[in-house]
């Protein structure tokens, strides 16, 4: 139950076309980025959050999406610009217990779901092409204002995506695949188009790392859950729900933002380095060499907040005095970022309980986690086995058609 | 390899006999007959009915891609690089009462070389883009009581009749002399292209003082000597009129609020925070029609504006105040502003009319509750702001208005007020200036150069003629420079991902966008600045159509290892099948030809 | 100088302070007849299953004025603008989660036939453009719709989703367009744009009580939102545009309460309050309507239990309900005291609905208004029932071919047939059936079988009106408009239609498709019965929008049940397999065909015999093996070469021929 079910078998048989080490053959491989968004400020912050997964066992993903959902609503993106998929109605399912109620957590003190919660694509239309369709632009006419991403040149863009993947792929309504190379390409229309400013892509599933391997615009910062060949687990189940509620990755990166409020100005890196791999099992991957600025000046309000850009209406049109224009200053003085109590109490808790609870399950995890592991090794191993094989396959092929004659 | 005949006629008994009746025939060297060619035709025709069949099945998985001029459009976006399109503009100075003897008739001439090179300087500072700088032509008038003289540059068509201004009363009030001068020195002008501004110094016994009119002139009065006249001259050229007298780095172009298809929508948001306390509603229309449409028609020709007004009720602020003793009221912060907008509560972005890439700005009338009012905010300087407002770039603005009756205490079922038409004008005087913020315009009516100090009339219809038309060049200019870099990254992006389905639409309205542009191009040339705006406008709706079209879509990256599964069962035994067979049956004639041969040589020989 | 820059302002001024003067005067202006108004009511209403009905309802008005869809006080902006912008004449949403239970909750009454809606989401929309462009105005409708209320209506967009009905779905549509998801899941995210749409959002007022949980919680709730536009002013010069939103909800009274009661009195039906249904109270009022108000109704078969009840026990005549003492109430108590009491005048039987009035601006002024229901003597009701109560069913089985029924059975013993009986024998009773079926519901209409009482009849006798517009592939669903002629007598009445199951494209499967395609629940009609309920006092309906909407004179509608039909599903892992296996096979007939093709027989045979024959063990045994799997190999390796190879070829043409033949005698034997 603490494993994530990552389509081994479903990423073998993706593994299994590879006969040739062609892996990173790639179509647009010298295709240069665009010209980069010089000296435009950065005015207004987006979000992209999407729930990849259907059906009732995959509850945690909404719970991921939704937590996140309400994170950066508190931090202050307002709903208009936040642009929200969720793959399955979980809230009210028939299987769910509490109707019109969210959960990440056993404790049940937070209801995700709130009570204004404005969900832009959902059920059915949560699809690879209405994803890419959001990320470059290109709707319909008659598509709705609240159902676009109209970012500008100025945008920092969050972009959540959590589900089940593999290697190079992340899947949509178990049905269809988002593969790497497609969301490059996403990424890169964006910035041709100046769509974004900064793009901050963070994933939440198996081998996430992988999915950011054929990035190349300059200005996104990707951070992945899991790296190669690795899983990202659930948290922990609740008995009351019925299944798994949050994924370790996701609870964690809460845990941080609980302590954050909107005048904070926590860096980057500190959420980067708040992760811990033995509670995560699994060790995240963060790729920067896309990114301009230092991960130690940018806040994390940046991406997961918004912070506007004010300046004073120095008078009214034809009023005769004057005063100088100013632009209001957005960093508040760091007294403010004191945490908040309560907001922070509660996840240490958490943190604390499910640590005991490791500790109390440790013989059925630690078996469970060393079979895994050994699946993992075979299964890494198992892929070279499958080119090797294929490879001999040529000279078999050659060979019988040769003696057939 | 054994060797024996196919041949039915080659004899059926053993070879051992054979060998016996002719031991100068080996068979393991030589045969009788021709060897046959039929199964060797066979296979080499299956072969190349490979070969053949291959072009076809390429061409069927190939996709549908139209022609785009990428030439043309890498032109287009070079140019725009290199020299971005200027106006042409004319100034004009007119010296009046200024004392000069029947000798000198160059003095004009040697004005108007001073005041070039002066601008000269002043434009090395400024940005090239929307203003006419290096693309002037500068025309000087002395007239004195009796006579007048005129540059060269200066004796074209619209040159304007001695003597008129000398009749003009610069005593008067501003307004009156303004209108007046606009009567001497305005109407177009037939011969030159482009916008004719004016400059008119009077040298007189009076306060000193310049004035920058509405329309397209200003005027200096009092004692100055010639040389520092010229200066503040070439400065009010160069500073207000060429590039609409606002300071640098404020809002620069491509943060004009204008959407992609040209039209803003400006949505007006009365926000009642607590309606127990109070209800306040507004004659909307009223002030839309005696305020806002003169605005609107004014901006015409930079972008197609639609109004919408709404009420909205219980919409709390997000943002702390604390209040003030000495100052009786709450006072907001400068650092609270960037959190002031309740995005949880208000609800503001409402138009279902607006489509997807218009450009809508909320103007925010907030209405403070009874237990945070008169809520004022404070500039940092420690002053409360008269205005009482704040925009927010490529968003909007928001004004705060306290009710009078702040502080008696709201009765228990509040009545409807309506905010009284005298208030409702103070308010939009403060939204217009925020909108003339928006488009990066200062609204205080002051102008501080370095060497002039001058006032600035202000219209009614909220822009100024010369402000205008900086706008408007500033406008097109920019929508020229993002027409060019939206199709370039087209046409990069289409020649960078081969996998992409060009409609032939695409090609069309990429087609358009290009002449829209070279349209806009040449009607800026000749400074016809409202047609230049519209196309301008036009090419890069169409461009941004043809990038945003939904039928480009590049989804399922196909990789090689899918191309490999499904075709390589079938083509892999089956091209090893066919080339291995022609290959020996082709080996095989040679041999058997060989054997032949000796064997006829052999006959030969012997016969 | 500034105030001599600007004449114009002057003068503006005068014109507008006087403006402003006339307008001060009149304060809450605002609320008064021309501009736009709002009001909103709550009618609670007790179940015959121990169930309580609340039904939400909020109207908002707006006069068409010049500046309709750009300036806007109270009406919601977003609305004004669909309407202006699509040229809506009339629309209703709704949103609906369970299903409207007919028998016991009542069928033959206005919430019902008005608020009882299909599950999932129902759209229809009158526009009044002309006919080419309603298609598309419909699209760009569904579009906008699914970004307001955070649904994916816009799946209405492609022409196999809706329908144009003629005249079944209403008596004069216009240019209507009818759609429905019956799978569009309903929760909080659609609640919340249709509360932003109302002045004081759930801040203030009777929508406090909308609890998400508790409203989630429910047995059925239906939200909606209807458009409607009328004539202000008696000369019809002057219209304006009504918004009716209602949310409609059957929830269960707080359990433990009533466990404690049932310990006594099995039958006693459970005490309520708002504070038990939805977990909060009515704390201040909307200060933006007009007019809120919780109403009590009570159904005339309870009126007429509690009348037999005080007859039971002679203590006083049935005024007691109606007059103000409640307490002495012999049936039940409530906490709280109406303002007023308004009694329906029914023609049809002497007992009546009777309403309680309460005025939330009254009862909330000190303290927040809770009201409350005991029973103290159990009562055992029923609700008015439909003339003939509709059920829809499956027949057949298998991937192929089935058949939809559609049955009728009369309810003895209810006031419509009754008194239609009244007219004689010969009566009739019209339904008018409204059924849209997917394309790939392949339904054929010439196999209409009409039972009546059991009995098969002819179609023509029972049909009245008839009209079919059949489903083409992937373009339009099936239409089935008629109305049947019952006779008033008839005990069950049923007809059928047998369909067959297409197939749809693969990339046309959702990704739960195993899980079944939905059939549209069937509209039906009977447009000679109208609910409406008619009060004493006529001002009423001024003064009370739901009780105007009460008063209006609908027909009964009622929706069938969706149904849920299994389609053949692949596995979509399949092509790769497919692909493969196909590919070999052809790579297989290739190879082989060449062998055959240039294959040397006598040659070889000659070959093989001066090599003297010495077949080694292993060979031969190789070459029987590779005889026994598929002959082709024989001849192809030369080591089992010796085996002769024209008794392999014919081996192999036997093989062939017997799988061809056993492969032909299994299709055509089907």
């Amino acid at each position: 139950m603490y494993a994530r079910f990552c389509f081994f078998s479903l990423s073998r048989m993706a593994t299994l076309w590879i006969l040739l080490s062609l892996a990173c053959w790639n179509s647009f491989a010298g295709a240069s980025s665009s010209s980069s968004s010089e000296a435009s400020m950065h005015t207004n912050n987006w979000a992209v959050l999407v729930c990849t997964s259907r059906f009732w066992f995959n509850y945690r993903h909404m719970a991921n999406t939704l937590s996140l959902y309400r994170t950066v609503k508190r931090l202050g993106i307002p709903d208009e610009r936040i642009i929200l998929m969720l793959a399955d109605d979980m809230a009210c399912n028939s299987r769910n217990k509490y109707p019109a109620q969210v959960f990440n957590n056993e404790n049940h003190r937070l209801n995700l779901y709130g009570d204004n919660v404005e969900v832009d694509y959902r059920g059915y239309e949560v699809t690879v092409e209405n994803f890419f369709r959001v990320l470059t632009g290109r709707h319909e006419t008659s598509v709705p204002r609240s159902k676009r991403l109209l970012s500008d040149e100025g945008s920092h863009i969050l972009l959540y995506m959590t589900g089940h993947g593999g290697d190079e792929f992340l899947k949509f309504q178990d049905s269809e695949e988002l593969q790497s190379h497609d969301l490059a390409d996403a990424v890169k229309q964006m910035k041709e188009k100046r769509r974004f400013k900064e793009l901050l892509i963070m994933v939440d599933t198996c081998q996430a790392a992988t999915l950011f391997n054929q990035l190349h615009s300059p200005g996104v910062l990707a951070i992945g859950s899991s790296r190669k060949g690795e899983n990202s687990y659930s948290h922990h189940l609740d008995s009351d729900v019925g299944v798994s509620v949050v994924d370790r990755f996701t609870f964690y990166t809460l845990a941080y933002f609980e302590r954050v409020n909107m005048y904070d100005n926590a860096s980057l890196s500190s959420l980067f380095s708040s992760y811990n791999p033995s509670l995560l099992m699994s060790t995240t991957y963060y790729r920067t060499d896309l990114y301009q600025r230092h991960l130690e000046q940018v806040p994390v309000t940046n991406f997961f907040g918004s912070v506007m850009e004010t300046i004073y209406t120095d008078s009214p049109y034809r009023s005769p005095q004057r005063k100088d224009s100013h632009k209001g200053d957005i960093r508040m003085s760091s007294d403010q970022s004191i945490e908040d109590e309560k907001g922070k109490m509660p996840c240490e808790a958490d943190v604390v309980d499910n640590g005991d609870l490791d500790a109390v399950q440790q013989g059925l995890l630690g078996y469970i986690w060393s079979d895994l592991h050994m699946k993992l090794e075979s299964f890494g191993d198992g892929d070279t086995l499958v080119y090797y094989g294929m490879l001999m396959l040529a000279p078999f092929l050659a060979v019988s058609t040769w003696i057939s004659l | 390899m054994a060797e024996i005949t196919e041949s039915p006629e080659s004899s059926p008994d053993p070879p051992e006999t054979k060998s016996e009746q002719r031991e100068e025939f080996d068979p393991e060297t030589m045969r009788r007959t021709k060897p046959g060619v039929k199964r060797l035709v066979l296979t080499f025709s299956v072969l190349i009915s490979f070969v053949i069949g291959f072009p076809f099945l390429w061409k069927s998985v190939e996709i549908y891609r139209a022609p785009l001029l990428f030439d043309d459009i890498d032109l287009l976006s070079k140019r725009m690089e290199s020299e971005p399109l200027r106006f042409p503009c004319n100034f004009r100075a007119v010296f009046v009462g200024f004392d000069f003897g029947s000798a000198d008739f160059d003095r004009a001439d040697d004005l108007q070389s001073s005041i070039s090179n002066r601008m000269d300087k002043f434009v090395s500072g400024t940005s090239p883009c929307g203003t006419c700088s290096s693309n002037y032509s500068v025309s000087v008038t002395m007239e004195s009581n009796s006579r007048c003289i005129q540059s060269q540059s200066g004796r074209h068509s619209c040159s304007y009749q001695c003597g008129a201004i000398s009749s003009i009363d610069f005593r008067g009030d501003d307004e009156s002399v303004d209108d007046s001068l606009e009567r001497v020195l305005g109407g177009e002008c037939s011969g030159l292209a482009g916008k004719v501004y004016t400059v008119v110094i009077v040298n007189k016994d009076a306060e000193d003082k310049a004035i920058i009119g509405k329309y397209r002139h200003a005027w200096i009065v009092g004692r100055v000597q010639e040389e520092e006249a010229v200066e503040k001259i070439a400065e009010i050229f160069v500073k207000v009129f060429s590039n609409g007298g606002k300071e640098e780095g404020l809002i620069h172009g491509e943060f004009m609020p204008v959407g992609a298809d040209g039209r803003i929508v400006l949505s007006f948001n009365l926000l009642n925070s607590d309606p127990q306390d109070w209800i306040y509603d507004w004659d909307f229309n009223m002030i839309e029609e005696h305020m806002l449409s003169p605005v609107v028609d004014t901006l015409g020709p930079v972008a197609n504006i639609t109004v919408e007004s709404q009420v909205l009720y219980y919409t709390p602020k997000s943002s702390y105040a604390y209040w003030d003793e000495e100052l009786k009221s709450f006072i907001l912060n400068t650092g609270d502003l960037p959190f002031f907008v309740n995005s949880n509560e208000w609800h503001l972005d409402t138009s279902t009319a607006a489509g997807g890439r218009s450009k809508v700005l909320q103007l925010v009338l907030y209405i403070p509750s009874a237990k945070e009012c008169p809520l004022n905010l404070q500039l940092p300087n420690g002053e409360i702001s008269k205005a009482n407002g704040y925009i927010s770039p490529m968003w909007g603005g928001v004004v705060v208005w306290n009710p009078m009756n702040c502080f008696q205490d709201p009765e228990k079922y509040p009545a409807w007020h309506k905010i009284s038409p005298q208030d409702l004008q103070k308010i939009f005087e403060v939204f217009v200036a925020q909108i003339r913020q928006l488009v990066g315009l200062k609204s205080d009516n002051l102008f501080i150069g370095t060497s002039v100090r001058s006032i600035m009339l202000a219209s009614e219809k909220g822009f100024t003629e010369w402000e205008l038309d900086a706008l408007t060049r500033q406008h097109t200019c920019f929508n020229l420079w993002s027409c060019a870099t939206t199709l370039s990254s087209l046409s990069r992006l289409v020649q960078s991902l081969p996998r992409m389905i060009i409609m032939d639409e695409i090609g069309k309205q990429v087609k358009l966008s290009m002449e829209a542009a070279k349209q806009a191009e040449s009607d800026a040339s000749h400074g016809i600045y409202a047609a230049a705006a519209v196309s301008a406008r036009q090419s890069r709706a169409l461009a941004e159509d043809a990038f945003f079209h939904p039928s480009i879509m590049s989804v399922s990256y196909y990789s090689f290892e899918h191309c490999f599964a499904v075709y390589s069962p079938f083509f892999l035994p089956v091209s090893l099948h066919v080339v291995l067979a022609a290959l020996r049956e082709w080996k095989r004639y040679r041999q058997e030809k060989k054997k032949y041969l000796t064997w006829k040589a052999r006959v030969d020989a012997s016969s | 100088m500034v105030l001599r820059s600007r004449p114009i302002f002057s003068l503006l001024l005068l014109f507008l302070s006087s403006y402003g003067f006339s307008t001060a005067f009149a304060s809450g202006s605002a609320i008064e007849g021309g501009e736009e108004d709002f009001s909103e009511e709550l009618l609670l209403k007790p179940l015959p299953d121990r169930k309580v009905l609340a039904h939400f309802h909020f109207e908002t008005r707006a006069p068409r004025t010049p500046s309709y869809g750009r300036h806007h006080h109270l009406f919601p902006k977003a609305i004004a603008q669909l309407v202006k912008k699509f040229h809506i004449q009339e629309m209703e949403l709704s949103f609906t989660q369970g299903r409207w239970n007919y028998e016991s909750w009542g069928g033959f009454e206005p919430i019902a036939s008005s608020n009882a809606k299909p599950p999932g989401v129902e759209l229809w929309a009158v526009f009044d453009v002309p006919p080419d462009d309603v298609d598309a105005s419909w699209k760009n409708l569904t579009h906008s719709i699914s970004g307001l209320f955070c649904a994916s209506i816009n799946f209405l967009e492609s022409s196999t989703a809706y329908a144009a009905p003629k005249w079944s779905f209403r008596p004069d549509p216009g240019s209507l367009r009818y759609g429905t998801l019956p799978r569009e899941a309903v929760c909080t995210e659609n609640l919340t744009p249709w509360l932003k749409l109302l002045p004081c959002r759930d801040k203030a007022g009777i929508s406090l009580l909308m609890d998400r949980p508790s409203i989630y919680r429910g047995f059925y709730h239906s939200q909606r939102l209807r458009l409607r536009s009328a004539k202000t002013s008696s000369d019809g010069t002057h219209s304006s545009i009504i918004l009716e939103q209602t949310l409609t909800v059957v929830l269960h009274p707080d359990s433990q309460k009533m466990s404690t009661v049932n310990s006594r009195e099995p039958t006693l039906q459970p005490s309520w309050s708002m504070s038990s249904l939805f977990g909060k109270k009515i704390s201040g009022t909307c200060v933006l309507a007009k007019s809120s108000t919780v109403y009590l109704q009570l159904d005339w078969g309870v009126v007429r239990e509690l009348k037999n009840l005080e007859n039971g026990n002679q203590v006083l005549g049935v005024a007691s309900i109606m007059e103000e003492s409640f307490v002495s109430n012999p049936a039940f108590v409530l906490s709280d005291k109406p303002d007023k009491v308004i009694r329906e005048v029914d023609s049809r039987s002497e007992e009546s609905a009777i309403l309680y009035e309460f005025s939330v601006r009254k009862h909330s002024d000190l303290g927040p208004f809770d009201l409350g229901f005991t029973w103290k003597t159990p009562v055992v009701w029923s609700c008015p029932q439909l003339p003939l109560r509709v059920s829809r069913f499956l027949m057949g089985s298998g991937n192929e071919r089935g058949a939809i029924a559609i049955s009728f059975r009369s309810a003895r013993a209810r006031e419509g047939l009754t008194h239609a009986k009244s007219m004689g024998e010969s009566c009739k009773v019209d339904v008018n059936v409204f059924q849209v079926v997917p394309w790939y519901i392949k339904v054929y209409f010439h196999t209409m079988k009409v039972f009546v009482d059991g009995k098969p009849l002819a179609v023509s006798d029972i049909i009245e009106k008839i009209h079919v517009s059949p489903s083409e592939d992937k373009v339009s669903p099936g239409v089935l408009e008629m109305i049947l002629k019952l006779p008033c007598t008839v005990d069950s009445a049923a007809f059928t239609l047998e369909f067959d199951k297409g197939f749809l494209h693969i990339d046309e499967y959702p990704p739960d498709a195993n899980q079944g395609f939905d059939i549209p629940p069937a509209v039906i009609t009977f447009p000679t019965f109208h609910v409406n309920m008619h009060f004493g006092e006529d001002n009423l309906s001024k003064k009370s929008a739901v009780l105007s909407r009460f008063q209006e004179n609908i027909p009964v509608r009622s929706y069938t049940e969706v149904l849920l039909v299994p389609l053949t599903t692949p596995d979509f892992s399949m092509p790769y397999n497919v692909i493969t296996i196909t590919c070999t096979v052809f790579a297989l007939y290739f190879g082989s065909l060449l062998n055959v093709l240039r294959r040397r027989v006598n040659e070889e045979e000659r070959f093989l015999k001066s090599k003297g024959k010495r077949p080694s063990a292993l060979s031969r045994l190789l070459s029987k093996l590779s005889a026994k799997l598929g002959g082709k190999r024989v001849v192809a390796s030369q080591s089992s070469a010796r085996s002769s190879s024209f008794i392999s070829l014919k081996l192999i043409l036997k093989i062939i021929l017997v799988a061809g033949i056993a492969i032909a005698w299994q299709y055509f034997s089907e």
